[in-house]
């Protein structure tokens, strides 16, 4: 099959390129390896930066990141939360750093205003009442799952080809050209071929993985961030350490929890990142010197992801910004690394444009100016319906509220918004309806809606029961190594129930 | 002579020695906060009762109780459900053969059974099964226990189940000890054989522990839920009082002997306060008591003072007696006996 | 502030007595309204249905994380009231309380306004419903030799408008019952509801009858079997002590009693369910009134007016304790 361009990834940066080049008229598929997210673009804060993060050592990405911040408010309104943003100091921070930072927003760009310390704690009584001083800026939190798929449901629109649970299993290269590229599609464990003219390998900390299936050398240093996720909302706003980027100094309300990070260390390989006992106690630590509560709130689960940063060797030191290699070995491979969820679309926009350079094409990015998901409005009557505009956008007229049943009570996930989930292609395990709906993603980790959605699929897919729902366990068990406290005994009431009644019990 | 026991724990092995001793003409306390862990339990009893004396005892208690049993002249490895019941072939309980095909019943989207997935289960050792839903429209976070005691709806499940593909019919667990004839009444109308589903958090565990609380009470013991035991005063290598809290107020009670049956950690178990013991969750419940040692670890039936000697006349009784490391309950069959024997122990005083 | 301790065991629901009754199926839930809801920003867009709680704390109870799930559940009523219109049932009560200082009509009118040291607090039930409920323990209490006040210009406690997310609407009915209370020493109530709001919100040392009775010597007013009702708003509220001292008085007294398993099971009329969803409420006490009737006993004793009313409007009958039993002099 003769495509224009082929994208592999289907992360943020992935979804984008396909929107934007589908949106120019441009002939293309995506390849994504596991689900949509699977990656970075789905193991980060959910934080839509105001750029106040990095005004002090990268003014560029700070100022991006103002301007996109701008542009998703306005493209994507539906899943994104304008809650705003404080950086906060408190006593032993550099008490020069506040006008330094004010200095640097005005120069980049970031709106920012003092708040007087009365104000702050009004805002935020949550915050310690011994800080020193306080800024507001226009940070939010965004749920990248359903921006990412609101990205794949316009490239779809626009004619692009999308397909998750696709892996790309080699990539022929004649005369320095890739031109025919192998992938096995896990829905019916056949190998398919596409030929494209370009390809762009989104495939953030596999990059270097897929640059190497056709003998191309890509650099890239992974760095990995460990988050955990608190229950319940700790803070209203986005609470940012008003000091130069380190440890456990943001912590982001994302729907019902609180996302607190991130660490950063250098990572072996996606799968060999590791949440330790050490980060947990210094997130926590460095965190609760800024939300005193966070001390003693029940950690639901911890998890990594892995920035796939440009070059050199990582850390805090790298920057933060992002670049589109165009490979010396394979002339039509473009890589795309580094970059952050704020400004996916910008990086997109970078990459199309490159990719239409050199398909001769001149069509503008429109990107922009179209909406995602438009005419998005939430029903009430229920915080289960209510919510339903904030997962899945425009989509979300098309399921039924009549039911009052909910399957998952943590996060309030209606028995329909299931079904209408497994009605897509897209979805084989459930993982991938938890990424959708969130059924698993609340305190208890899917102690009972796992259940409820296995019985769904059961009945609409015919899956077989317990691979399955081992599949599933495995993956929320990753985040449940460390659990302690309440968390645990969570998971011991869990370990009770699958050993004791169906007899079902986690790997290892 | 009365005797005074104060038994700690309201769970299966709590309520069950109570009983027995109160029977026995203790004057018993027995005080919990009434959040047991055996109600997450399936109610039913699965393990093996050791105890041959024991077994008499629960059969006595469960036929005064009118609590279902299955089949006649029963071991007390039955108890628990009067129909036959299943969910993986460890809880299978067959009176007579084993039914050549099952339906699994879910009602309309209720938790409490999740029919495709059991049934799915359920096919590699059942020769037939498959799975129906009643469309009944009810709200999850209900009981069906109180569903079904409205007429329409269950005349609406009798209709439902006349259609089952199966010889017998698998069913969530919705009848209280209560209202238990009920299913006997159901299997009449509709003419199949019907199956009670074994499942934990819900009606068996709530039924099992009616049938002992109502029994403690009955045979005499004072019940003192919603209040915790704050300290035990020893005096040697004997306990002789405990203080209990309840609300804002505390009482005292003096004793000539104690019962400690505060069940293992998977629910906040009760913690005697000594070094020596990790809490996995910091939320233990702590029992101020200087003269006693070692937590949950025990010599036979009885605890240990700090220096590791027996206490004459301090007991341990079911979960309570394991060590930290397991992690969750061990069953109401060991619940039971380990009660009885503890009992045995505590008249030989 | 606690909801993060739950592991979802469901014992909450288990105990809860609205949905563990036909009429109660659109309720929520504890877990779902006292739980859950308050980590959402979307909690408020739940609706009327939330309210449907008797506020009998048979849930804290059950939990075995010791959440305390209905002063969860009365902060998300406050956050509610103000979003939307009351229901219409808690509008006339609020009506009456501007109106006339109390949640019903009053029907009592053997005041006693004699500057006693003690007053007896009978509230709004009490006086608007049951008169010789309130005759009856103010006989009792003389017989006790406890002199008292019934003051007339007592009002509500304000329990009622906390228990529906009022409570802004309660402080002026505190201060102007304070200004009543002030001239006495020892302050006297016959309902758990006014008991708890008089401890809790105004800080006062007030004592339900029940608490008083274990000091004095009874013997029984009634004969044949009788059942208990122990009211939740009593024992869960309240003290749980009172639930055996009422008992044992009886006992002691010689009133021949029934203990049943469910005797501390809510009536249904707490909360505000009487007022906000009378169907509700009223099938909560036909199927505790069918418990009782199966039990073959004369009637139930109680010490709750809500109890008293309830129960009463069901087919029971409902004796309060100080109508079972007489002080011995």
């Amino acid at each position: 099959m003769r495509r224009d361009v082929l994208v592999i990834g289907g992360g943020a940066t992935g979804a984008g390129v396909a929107r934007d080049l589908s949106l120019r008229g441009i002939d293309c598929i995506l390849l994504e390896m596991g689900d949509y997210c699977h990656g970075a673009s789905g193991g980060n804060h959910g934080l839509l930066h105001s750029g106040g993060r990095y005004v002090m050592k990268d003014r560029s990405s700070a100022s991006e990141c103002a301007s996109e911040n701008k542009v998703l408010r306005r493209i994507a309104p539906f899943c994104i939360e304008g809650t705003d943003g404080l950086f906060v100091s408190v006593p032993g921070d550099d008490p020069g750093f506040g006008d330094v930072f004010k200095g640097s927003c005005h120069a980049a760009g970031v709106p920012t205003a003092e708040l007087s310390l009365k104000e702050a704690l009004s805002l935020e009584p949550g915050l310690d009442p011994g800080i020193t001083r306080c800024f507001e800026v226009e940070d939010g939190s965004i749920d990248p799952f359903a921006l990412v798929q609101a990205n794949v449901d316009q490239a779809r629109e626009n004619g692009a080809t999308v397909l998750n649970h696709c892996r790309v299993t080699g990539i022929k290269v004649k005369d320095g050209r890739a031109s025919d590229v192998e992938y096995v599609d896990e829905r019916d464990g056949q190998r398919h071929e596409v030929s494209p003219e370009i390809i762009v390998n989104a495939a953030g900390s596999w990059a270097p993985t897929v640059a190497g299936l056709a003998g191309a050398d890509l650099k890239m240093a992974l760095d990995q961030g460990s988050m955990l996720v608190f229950d319940g909302r700790c803070c209203g706003r986005v609470v940012n350490r008003l000091r130069p980027p380190s440890n456990g100094d943001i912590a982001v309300p994302n729907h019902t929890s609180t996302i607190l990070g991130t660490t950063s260390r250098s990572a072996p390989s996606y799968e060999g990142a590791t949440v330790s006992a050490g980060d947990i106690d210094l997130l926590k630590k460095e965190a609760a010197v800024l939300l005193p509560g966070l001390r003693n709130a029940r950690v639901v689960r911890a998890y990594c992801g892995v920035r796939p940063l440009l070059g050199g060797s990582g850390g805090r030191e790298a920057s933060r910004s992002f670049s589109v290699i165009r490979s010396e070995d394979v002339d039509n491979l473009l890589s795309v690394a580094g970059g952050k969820l704020t400004t996916y679309r910008l990086m997109a926009e970078k990459v199309s444009d490159q990719v239409c350079g050199m398909l001769g094409n001149s069509v503008n990015c429109r990107t922009h100016l179209e909406e995602l998901s438009p005419g998005a409005v939430p029903v009430g009557g229920s915080i289960a319906s209510t919510r339903l505009v904030r997962k899945y956008g425009a989509k979300a007229s098309s399921i039924s509220t009549s039911s009052p049943k909910v399957i998952c009570s943590c996060e309030q996930v209606l028995h329909t918004e299931v079904e209408h989930v497994l009605q897509s292609p897209d979805v084989l395990t459930m993982a991938d309806v938890m990424r959708r709906t969130r059924a698993g993603m609340g305190y208890c980790q899917g102690l009972d809606c796992s259940l409820a959605v296995l019985d769904i699929m059961v009945e609409r897919r015919h899956v077989e029961a317990v691979p399955t729902f081992n599949d599933f366990l495995d993956e929320r068990g990753r985040g449940q190594t460390m659990a302690s406290g309440d968390q645990r005994r969570q998971e011991m009431l869990r370990e009770h129930l699958l050993s004791g009644v169906y007899g079902l019990r986690r790997k290892g | 002579m009365s005797r005074n026991a104060v038994v700690v724990g309201m769970g299966a092995s709590g309520l069950f020695s109570s009983y027995l001793l109160a029977k026995k003409g203790w004057k018993v306390t027995v005080v919990g906060r009434g959040t047991p862990a055996s109600a997450m339990s399936t109610g039913c009893i699965k393990g093996q009762i050791v105890n041959d004396g024991c077994i008499e005892e629960i059969l006595k208690m469960a036929r005064s109780n009118g609590m279902p049993m299955t089949g006649p002249g029963t071991g007390a490895t039955n108890l628990g459900t009067r129909f036959d019941c299943t969910l993986l072939p460890v809880h299978s309980m067959f009176s007579d053969r084993m039914p050549n095909s099952i339906t699994v019943l879910g009602i309309g989207g209720h938790p409490s059974l999740r029919p495709r997935l059991t049934a799915s289960m359920l096919s590699g050792w059942a020769p037939k099964v498959d799975a129906m839903t009643a469309d009944v429209e009810i709200s999850p976070e209900m009981t069906l226990a109180a569903t079904f005691r409205d007429e329409a709806l269950s005349d609406r499940l009798v209709e439902v189940m006349k259609d089952a593909a199966g010889e017998s019919i698998l069913l969530p667990p919705m009848f209280t000890l209560h209202d238990y004839m009920r299913m006997g009444e159901l299997e009449r109308r509709c003419g199949r054989r019907l199956m009670e589903a074994v499942t934990p958090l819900g009606i068996p565990g709530q039924r099992f522990l009616e049938m002992l609380l109502s029994s403690a009470v009955s045979s005499g013991a004072v019940v003192w839920s919603g209040r915790k035991v704050t300290s035990i005063r020893t005096n040697g290598d004997r306990a002789v009082q405990v203080e209990v809290k309840g609300g804002l107020d505390s009482r005292r009670l003096d004793m000539d002997a104690l019962l400690l049956a505060t069940g293992g950690p998977l629910v906040d178990g009760t913690l005697l306060s000594t070094e020596g013991i990790s809490d996995p969750f910091n939320t233990f419940q702590t029992i101020n008591c200087p003269g006693i040692g070692g937590g949950y670890a025990h010599i036979g039936q009885r605890l240990r003072d700090r220096s590791g000697h027996e206490m004459k006349n301090a007991f341990g009784a079911g979960d309570c007696l394991c060590s930290e490391r397991r992690s969750f309950g061990n069953g109401l069959a060991t619940a039971l006996d380990d009660a009885w024997m503890t009992v045995q122990a505590m008249e030989a005083l | 502030m606690n909801e993060g301790r739950c592991i979802k065991c469901g014992s909450c629901m288990q105990a809860c007595p609205v949905l563990n009754d036909p009429r109660g199926s659109d309720f929520p839930g504890p877990r779902t309204v006292g739980i859950d809801a308050p980590r959402f920003s979307e909690r408020l867009s739940m609706g009327k249905v939330s309210f449907k709680c008797t506020m009998c704390h048979a849930c804290e109870w059950a939990c075995p994380s010791s959440i305390t799930i209905t002063r969860s559940m009365i902060r998300l009523r406050g956050e509610m009231v103000t979003s939307m219109p009351s229901l219409p049932g808690h509008q006339r009560m609020r009506e009456n309380i501007r109106r006339m200082g109390r949640t019903v009509d009053n029907d009592f009118r053997s005041w006693k306004e004699n500057g006693e040291k003690a007053l007896y607090f009978p509230g709004c039930i009490g006086l608007g419903k049951l008169p010789d409920m309130v005759s009856s323990v103010s006989r009792l209490l003389d017989s006790l030799g406890i002199a008292h006040d019934i003051s007339s210009q007592v009002k509500c406690c304000g329990s009622p408008l906390l228990k529906i997310g009022a409570d802004q609407e309660a402080e002026g009915l505190r201060q102007s019952n304070m200004k009543v209370f002030s001239r006495y020493d020892r302050i006297i109530t016959s309902c758990p509801g006014c008991t708890y709001q008089l401890r809790e919100v105004y800080g006062i040392k007030a004592e339900h009858l029940v608490e008083i009775l274990p000091e004095g010597r009874f013997s029984s007013a009634v004969e044949g079997r009788w059942a208990l009702q122990v009211p939740c708003h009593l024992k869960r509220g309240v003290s749980p002590w009172t639930a055996d001292d009422m008992m044992s008085v009886l006992e002691r007294a010689g009133v021949d009693l029934v203990r049943l398993p469910e005797e501390d099971r809510c009536c249904g009329g707490g909360g505000g369910m009487l007022s906000g969803f009378p169907d509700t409420s009223d099938s909560i006490a036909v199927s505790k009134a069918d418990v009782y009737r199966k039990a073959d006993v004369r009637g139930v004793i109680t010490a709750c007016p809500f109890c008293c009313l309830n129960l009463r409007k069901a087919g029971s009958n409902v004796l309060d304790i100080s109508e079972a039993i007489i002080a011995n002099r």
